[in-house]
């Protein structure tokens, strides 16, 4: 099998105080005018909306849920804001098992992630210190509305 | 000649202060050894010694004595 992964990119993962806090400031800097809903993920305990800016470029402000949220160790020493970048693939166990051989390793096992619909999404850190999040579901797509003021479209 | 694991930690945490014979060293014993911090140290480990963890042990390994008793079952003295 080639070492090459077939993934497609879904996102850049970047970690705000809350989803409130980031909209406003995510969008006039990166041009983003299209957000999905707010997903509140308990599973991974994280809040999060995906915002894409003009250049089709999504963006998916991660905010932590509740004061024990893995991701809450990022804000409080301001490392790693700009956290991960996203990746769909059509068989997340084959996803891996490449990363697996490419030197990549695994920061949990596969877990439904909300945003996704429950699919299942994996992270990984690379040889390069890079979090990646593979996403189970080729074909996923999100769900965008203009929405010009930055404001929330709905809480999920 | 390979590394110890505390010359993993001090290159990994170079600010850090810590005792290499505590029993208890492990995640959380000082501030940059958080769970980010960990799986930095379990790759730095993995490519230092050639060797992948499995899944389980990625999740159980917590402390510098876990992995050092895991690297001597595989015949690795660190």
């Amino acid at each position: 099998m080639s070492q090459a992964l077939a993934y497609a990119f879904d996102h850049i993962g970047v970690v705000v105080p809350s989803v409130d806090w980031g909209r406003p400031r995510l969008a006039p800097l990166w041009g983003v005018s299209r957000w999905t809903q707010v997903f509140n993920d308990p599973i991974h305990k994280v809040i999060v909306q995906f915002g894409q800016d003009t250049s089709g470029i999504v963006y998916e402000l991660v905010a932590p849920l509740g004061d024990d949220a893995p991701i809450k160790q990022a804000l409080d020493k301001g490392h790693n804001l700009l956290n991960h970048l996203a990746y769909r693939t059509p068989d997340l166990q084959v996803a891996a098992a490449v990363l697996r051989r490419q030197g990549c390793i695994p920061l949990g096992r596969p877990a439904p992630a909300v945003a996704f619909g429950g699919q299942p999404v994996q992270f990984f850190l690379t040889p390069v210190r890079i979090i990646l999040e593979v996403v189970q579901g080729a074909a996923l797509v999100h769900k965008f509305e203009l929405n010009p003021d930055g404001g929330a479209l709905a809480i999920g | 000649m390979k590394p110890k694991l505390t010359d993993l930690l001090r290159q990994l945490f170079p600010a850090a202060v810590f005792d290499g014979q505590d029993p208890t060293l492990g995640v959380g014993s000082f501030a940059e050894w958080d769970s980010l911090g960990h799986f930095n140290f379990l790759l730095l480990v993995e490519e230092t010694f050639g060797l992948q963890f499995s899944v389980d042990e990625i999740t159980e390994l917590k402390t510098l004595a876990q992995i050092r008793e895991n690297l001597a079952a595989r015949g690795v003295e660190a």
